[in-house]
Parts: structure tokens; sequence; C-alpha cells
């Protein structure tokens, strides 16, 4: 099986999508990178064919512009399984990936004979996971238009807060706990209903915790923290 | 003030919206292809506060927003039951129209005001096969953009061809 991994987060270097891409990778630890030459990767996940042909291996790639190029697109139009990992930007998808899979839609949809799952996680900066519904519902809506087989969608809520926390540390237990559901459904082709989960700490700190961390950041840019209610 | 968000072509525009569209009381945000995607770098809140860092002709679309007293008009194609790449841009790049401190509002973690200015939404969807699906996410999305606003959705509605626009934004 041959998957990928789209972090679909606009920051360059440190997205909380990508650290939620590494998260969901470490549990496909047999699977390796194909290399660039399309040669196997001798994983042997598939036995012994060192054709490159079984094509058992997981790339990573990261959309960060509105458009996809060409080699990508064919990559990804040879994979079994497309998992999207994405902010969620005001109730939605962020435009720049709006564009991508715009562009996904075109260049898939007539390959139709294509049987290819998709699978989402998005996650939000405000508290409830259930906020990332929308982004869900609208990835899922983008599978029946460009024919693919919708898997499952996991909201986050709280992403940054969530992802930061070390994998074995009590509070990130039902964020592994949905990601190793989401990994074991990749794995069988399965498909489930969204899924959402919340920060392990209780809202109110959530709140707090927020607003100490903005006029931190302000101050550090040399400004006041009034200056975060200025208006234009 | 009336604000007026759409993806249309500029001779589609001119066709189809009424000449009230770009008078004074009325401020249009259309594309001129030069829009550029938001880099999530949450600068306008903290670096260069309620105005977006990178200076195309689409960074101070807070302030525009905050402008909007009386509707907001929103005319977008459907894509998967949300808005246009455009319009999602012009919505993504306006964040700085609300303060980066969370409110609990309607049981729910939302933004805090930056501005005092309150507005209806309207929002046209067009497109020729919007699936039900698709209707059905939009309604929920305009629901949940309204509460993050802090406004009221007057109508939300669908058209097959954009030419019905015409009639019914007179
Ligand atoms: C333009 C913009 C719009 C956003 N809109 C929302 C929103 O509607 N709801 C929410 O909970 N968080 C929103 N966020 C916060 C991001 O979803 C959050 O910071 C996320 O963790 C970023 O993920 P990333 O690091 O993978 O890009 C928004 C952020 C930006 C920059």
């Amino acid at each position: 099986m041959k998957i990928a991994l789209i972090n679909g987060s606009p920051k360059a270097n440190g997205s909380v999508s990508a650290l939620i891409l590494q998260s969901l990778r470490e549990r496909f630890p047999d699977h390796q990178e194909q290399r660039d030459d399309g040669a196997c990767c001798t994983c042997s996940t598939c036995g012994s064919d060192t054709s490159g042909a079984c094509g058992t291996c997981i790339n990573t790639y990261h959309f960060s512009k509105p458009q996809i190029n060409q080699q990508d697109l064919a990559e990804l139009a040879a994979c079994d399984t497309l998992v999207f990992a994405f902010p969620l930007y005001v109730d939605g998808i962020p435009s720049h990936l709006l564009s991508c899979l715009s562009q996904m839609e075109g260049y898939l949809k007539p390959l139709a004979s294509k049987e290819m799952r998709v699978y989402a996680i998005v996650n939000c900066g405000f508290y409830e996971g259930r906020q990332n519904q929308h982004a869900l519902d609208m990835m899922q809506n983008w599978c029946a238009k460009t024919r693919l087989i919708w898997g499952h969608g996991l909201g986050i809520g709280g992403g940054g807060s969530q992802a930061a926390i070390p994998e074995t540390h009590p509070l990130k237990k039902g964020f592994s706990a949905a990601m190793n559901n989401m990994a074991n459904y990749i794995s069988n082709g399965r498909a489930a209903d969204h899924a959402f989960i919340d920060p392990a700490i209780p809202r109110i700190l959530y709140k707090i915790g927020g607003a100490m961390g903005w006029r931190q950041q302000i101050k550090v840019n040399g400004l006041k923290v009034r200056d975060l209610s200025l208006r234009k | 003030m009336k604000l007026l968000i759409h993806d249309l072509e500029e001779s589609q525009a001119k066709a189809l919206l009424p000449a009230s569209a770009s008078t004074d009381n009325t401020i249009v945000i259309s594309d001129d292809g030069t829009i550029r995607n938001c880099v999530g770098c949450f600068g306008c809140w903290i670096k260069t506060p309620a105005a977006c860092v990178i200076r195309d002709n689409y960074g101070d679309l807070g302030e525009t927003l905050a402008k909007c007293d009386d509707e907001l008009v929103i005319i977008s194609e459907c894509f998967y039951g949300g808005f246009s790449p455009f319009v999602k841009n012009v919505m993504d790049r306006a964040i700085s129209y609300v303060h980066p401190d969370f409110v609990i509002r309607n049981k729910e973690m939302h933004h805090k005001r930056r501005y005092r200015n309150h507005f209806d939404l309207t929002v046209w969807f067009y497109g020729a096969d919007i699936s039900e699906n698709e209707k059905a996410t939009a309604l929920e999305l305009v629901q949940a953009n309204a509460d993050n606003f802090d406004c009221t959705v007057r109508k939300v509605g669908f058209i097959k061809d954009i030419s019905e626009i015409e009639e019914l934004i007179k």
C-alpha cells in the first residue's frame, strides 16, 4: 500500500500539522520512504519484491502554495491512500489548500478506475475539536466530487497544545488513542465517522493560557500588551 | 457602509451587479489576480496588529470589515460546500477583524471582538452541480462564520447560474 502524507499548513516550518503527521508516521515503523528515483526502499513490508513496483511505502508532501507541481500530482495519483493534515482557517480549508484540492480534482477525476482512500486530520486553535467538523465535511464532499473513497476524519481542538506534549505523557492519552485509530483505519482501508478530541486540560485553563501566550509574544516583538487591541 | 465580496470576473460583475454596488456606501472586494495567501504567521495580531504583514492589495481586510455596519454580501462559487479559493483567501486574510483573546459565546470558544460594528451576513453560492451534502455543509459553515464574526445570518441562497444574481441582489 502506497501512502501519501500531505501537510496542508502554509507554514514552512514548525506547523502543528507537521507534528501530527510525524506522530502518525511513527505508527507505520515498517514503511519506508520511496527513493527519489522510484526504486525500492527495501522496507520488506511486501515480502521480497525489490522492483519498487509493490509501492509499499509512505511519502510526505507539503502543500504550502496554491499550486501542486506536475511531478507531485503524478506521484499522488499513484497512491492508494492520501492522508491530509491541515489547520482550520475561518471554519474551513485554508485557501491555498483549497486551490490544490481543486487542481487534484481536475487531475484525478478522469482516472476514474483508481481506488483511492482519503483520510484527514484537521487541527484548530479553539478548544473544541468539533469546530473542525465543517472542514472535514468539505473534505468528504471533495472526495465525492473527485470520485475517491472517504475514510475517516479527525478533528483536534487546541491542536498546538496537544501536539506539543510528549507522546508518553498522560495528557496525551486522548490524542494517542485517536491517532492509533486513524492508523488502524488507514492500514485496513476502513471507514468510520468523524472523531473529535479536545485538550486534556480544562477549557478555562486553556483560555487563560492563550491570553498569556499572546501577551508574551507581542512583548517579544517589542510592542505593548495594549497593542493587541489596536484599531485601524 | 455595506460590503460586497465576490469572485466574479470584471466583465461578469459589470453586467450582473447593480450600479449601486460601487457607490459611496458600498465597498467592493473582488479578484484582481494578485492576492497572496495567508501564511499563518499571526503577524496581524502580534507584529502589526490589525493589519496583515503581507502588503499586497489585500493587506487591510480586517479594517475593511470593521467599516461594515450594515450588510456583508458574499457571492461565491460553491467549492465542496464552502467558498471559492478567492473568497476564502479574503476571509483568511481578514482575521485581524477579531482580537486574539478567546471568549465563550454560544457555549463555544470564539475570539473577542476588536471592533464595535455589527453587520448582517448574506451569502449567495452559485454552481451548476451543488450537491445536497454540499448545501448542508454550506449552511452550517455560514452559521459558524457568523458565530465567529459575531454577526447575524440574514440569508444563504444557492443558484445554479450566476446570471440569476442580477434579479436577486437588486
Ligand atoms: C487565517 C487563520 C484562520 C484561523 N481560523 C481558525 C478558526 O476558524 N478556528 C480555530 O479554532 N482556529 C483557527 N485558526 C488557528 C489555527 O487553526 C491553529 O493555529 C492551528 O494550530 C495551526 O495549525 P498549523 O500549525 O498546522 O498551521 C486560524 C488561524 C489562521 C492563521
